[in-house]
């Protein structure tokens, strides 16, 4: 047993060079985004979910389990938005290191204060997240946070690269903040405004920007719009003068658009994550994205 | 041989739990210690003044507060921490979910033989999951049937090591075995309302046995999982053996690959052995392909899968005479229209023992899922029983709910 013990840790050692990258998988790309951008050359990012894929709707595929397999850290959103793959995925894939109380799963939801807490939940009320709406990494400064706790498990995970992780983190939270000043400025025409959204996941968007949203084109969260709801949008739409109907671009926009047809609203569609388009590869990426296809629709 | 396996399996399931258990209490896991020193007990207040606090006022210090934010009806109440006055509370219940099936059945029979489905509306099952960790080092799940709405049945109930020894996942109780795609599958995630011919000809109700589970995720590029079961052989169909000291043994490889982001393919096989009731060696091979498609672009509104599976059971006994041999496969292709709309249909084909005749089934369906929770499906059977048996026609209704705790989706 001894010999086979011993045979055992020397594949182990074998398998694991002393240089090999700290492997983190992510459930989502806004995450993974964030640790390439801390974690530099030092770790190895994978992300499960496509950027332009509703992240509520992933499937627990068996390959995604040998991903999590060879992981030393798993990162998820949390507040229930992987609740359908994310126990399935970490029961089957055979590494202890990812279990939720183990130093290697990290729920970035720790480290932001949730919105839409419902202390009671029905699910009459649609596919509601009770805990809080998980759509936080929507607001700028909730990234901050993200990068800081994503700072603190790399660097605690990898004692040797926390330096360089500090350093990134420094770097990223100062470019962050001189991004928000731009973001900002193009929000600002839109600020107190009311808009209305296609699925309740720009809370947090709202709240920074000062928007109120009014109203949204599913009747509940992950309830497709009907024919009389979309009648009682349009009706808000125009008495409360809303100017943008804002929504993902993994959504069917037939019903946004005929809501903006019906009134002086425009549709404004958007990746809201990393990767949700070609060209938003970074956290950055994505704000610019979004407040700049809203700044152009106010012009337009 | 066959106490010996058994005796390996569980030996390893009981060493490696009690060596977690020790190796967590010298380690973090526990959190019983020698006595705090002074400075310790100090620290630790402030870490408990630190975290009170925190539970109660926003956490993100570092972010300035949009002016003008609109006023937050929805804040989360504050939590009536620190006031537990009593020793009961429901706060560590366990997943609880509920799961009913209510079925309308119309068949052209006017008396069928026991087996085929009879017209009239039923309860088809009502089933309660229920899941939690038992403590750091066990999990535990059980899972209770009413077949019919009446008699109640422990239809799974096992409990799991939480840590992985040697990267082994160990499971003991009462297993819905991994025998393809069909068999761990409960009633009300079928594809279709009902059973397949071959699966129900090879197992009755499915091979739901008490026995111990190791599974082992293979270390290669792709998803190869190897399970090995040791079963204490009950199942009336293909073992059952009157001698009490006979198990059965079950063996499955999986693997899954990913063809492209979209697309994923599964192929299985796996085998059974045990005594049968006429004490003989009873063995069930299967083998099993499955491709899926969805995009994940639209992973909401567009999906397809295809799966075919085969079956081959030997069971000699007196009852099949000189023919002990069953085989047969079903496949069936799965379309979604739209995000609640999807449509499929099925063919079978089953060779049973025993000299019975050759039967097929076509099947078609059209199911409307309102939401995750909520099911309603229309089926459509043509059943040629063989033998110059006449043709079958049945059609079913059948509506699904699910209650509580959010199901976790199996792949």
């Amino acid at each position: 047993m001894k010999v086979f013990l011993t045979f055992l840790a020397a594949l182990a050692l074998l398998a694991a060079p002393a240089w090999a990258k700290l492997n983190v998988v992510t459930t989502t790309q806004d995450p993974a985004a964030i640790v390439r951008a801390i974690g530099g050359d030092r770790v190895e990012v994978k992300a499960l979910c496509k950027g332009y894929q509703d992240p509520h709707f992933l499937d627990a595929k068996p390959t995604f389990m040998v991903a999590l397999n060879r992981a030393d850290l798993f990162v998820v959103i949390g507040l229930d938005l992987e609740i359908g793959y994310a126990p399935s995925l970490i029961a089957g894939s055979h590494n202890d290191a990812v279990v939720p109380g183990q130093p290697g799963y990290l729920d970035l939801s720790r480290f932001i204060t949730p919105l839409e807490v419902v202390p009671v939940a029905d699910r009459s009320q649609g596919d509601i997240h009770p805990n809080g709406n998980p759509h936080y990494w929507l607001d700028p400064e909730n990234g901050r946070l993200m990068a800081r706790g994503i700072a603190a498990k790399l660097g605690e995970l990898d004692a040797e690269g926390k330096a360089m992780y500090d350093a990134n983190l420094a770097a990223f939270e100062k470019e962050l903040t001189a991004k928000e000043a731009e973001w900002a400025a193009k929000m600002k025409p839109l600020s107190g405004d009311s808009v209305v959204t296609f699925h309740k996941s720009w809370s947090y968007f709202a709240r920074r920007y000062n928007l109120e949203v009014v109203g949204t084109v599913e009747p509940k969260p992950g309830i497709p719009p009907t024919a009389q709801h979309t009648l009682e949008v349009i009706k808000i739409v125009r008495q409360h003068n809303v100017k943008i109907v804002l929504m993902e671009n993994f959504y069917d926009r037939r019903m946004p658009d005929l809501i903006a047809s019906n009134t002086s609203a425009k549709v404004v569609q958007v990746p809201n994550s990393v990767g949700g388009e070609e060209s938003v590869k970074t956290y950055f990426d994505l704000f610019d994205r979004i407040t700049g296809s809203i700044e152009t629709a106010l012009q337009g | 041989m066959v106490r010996f396996g058994t005796l390996i399996v569980a030996g390893l399931f009981a060493a490696s739990s009690a060596a977690f258990a020790q190796e967590a209490a010298d380690g973090g896991v526990s959190d019983a210690g020698p006595p705090l020193s002074p400075d310790d007990a100090k620290l630790l207040q402030q870490i408990e003044a630190a975290q009170a606090a925190q539970g109660s006022q926003p956490k993100a210090a570092a972010a300035p507060a949009p002016t003008n934010a609109p006023s937050d009806a929805t804040a989360p109440a504050p939590a009536d921490k620190g006031k537990a006055s009593s020793f009961f509370s429901n706060i560590y219940n366990p997943a609880m979910s509920v799961n009913g099936l209510f079925l309308g059945t119309m068949s052209s029979q006017d008396k069928p033989p026991p087996g085929d489905a009879q017209s009239g509306i039923a309860i088809q099952e009502m089933e309660v999951q229920i899941l939690a960790n038992v403590d750091p080092y066990l999990s535990a799940n059980v899972v209770f049937s009413m077949p019919g709405g009446s008699t109640f049945g422990v239809e799974e109930g096992w409990l799991a090591l939480t840590a992985q020894p040697l990267g082994l996942g160990l499971r003991a109780g009462q297993l819905k075995v991994p025998f393809g795609r069909e068999n761990p599958v409960h009633t009300h995630a079928l594809p279709f309302v009902d059973r397949s011919l071959i699966g129900t000809a090879v197992f009755g109700d499915g091979l739901d046995e008490v026995g111990v589970e190791a599974t082992w995720l293979v270390p290669v590029s792709w998803y190869l999982l190897f399970t090995a079961e040791v079963l204490n052989g009950d199942n009336p169909v293909a073992f059952n053996s009157p001698n009490g000291r006979d198990l059965a043994y079950f063996g499955a490889l999986k693997n899954v690959v990913d063809l492209s982001d979209d697309t994923t393919a599964e192929l299985g096989a796996q085998y059974v052995a045990g005594e049968n009731g006429a004490q003989e060696l009873s063995q069930v091979a299967g083998a099993h392909l499955v491709l899926k498609w969805k995009p994940a672009a639209f992973a909401t509104t567009r999906s397809g899968s295809l799966t075919i599976e085969g079956m081959y059971s030997h069971v000699p006994s007196p009852e099949h005479g000189n023919s002990p041999d069953t085989w047969g496969l079903y496949s069936y292709g799965q379309w979604q229209l739209a995000q609640r709309w999807f449509i499929g249909g099925r063919y079978e084909y089953l060779h049973p023992a025993g000299d019975q005749p050759v039967g097929m089934r076509e099947s078609g369906i059209l199911a409307f899922a309102p939401s995750e929770f909520s099911a309603f499906r229309l089926q459509l059977n043509l059943h040629q029983p063989g033998g110059g048996l006449p043709q079958v026609f049945e059609a079913f209704l059948q509506a699904n709910f699910t209650l509580g705790a959010h199901p976790a989706h199996s792949y």
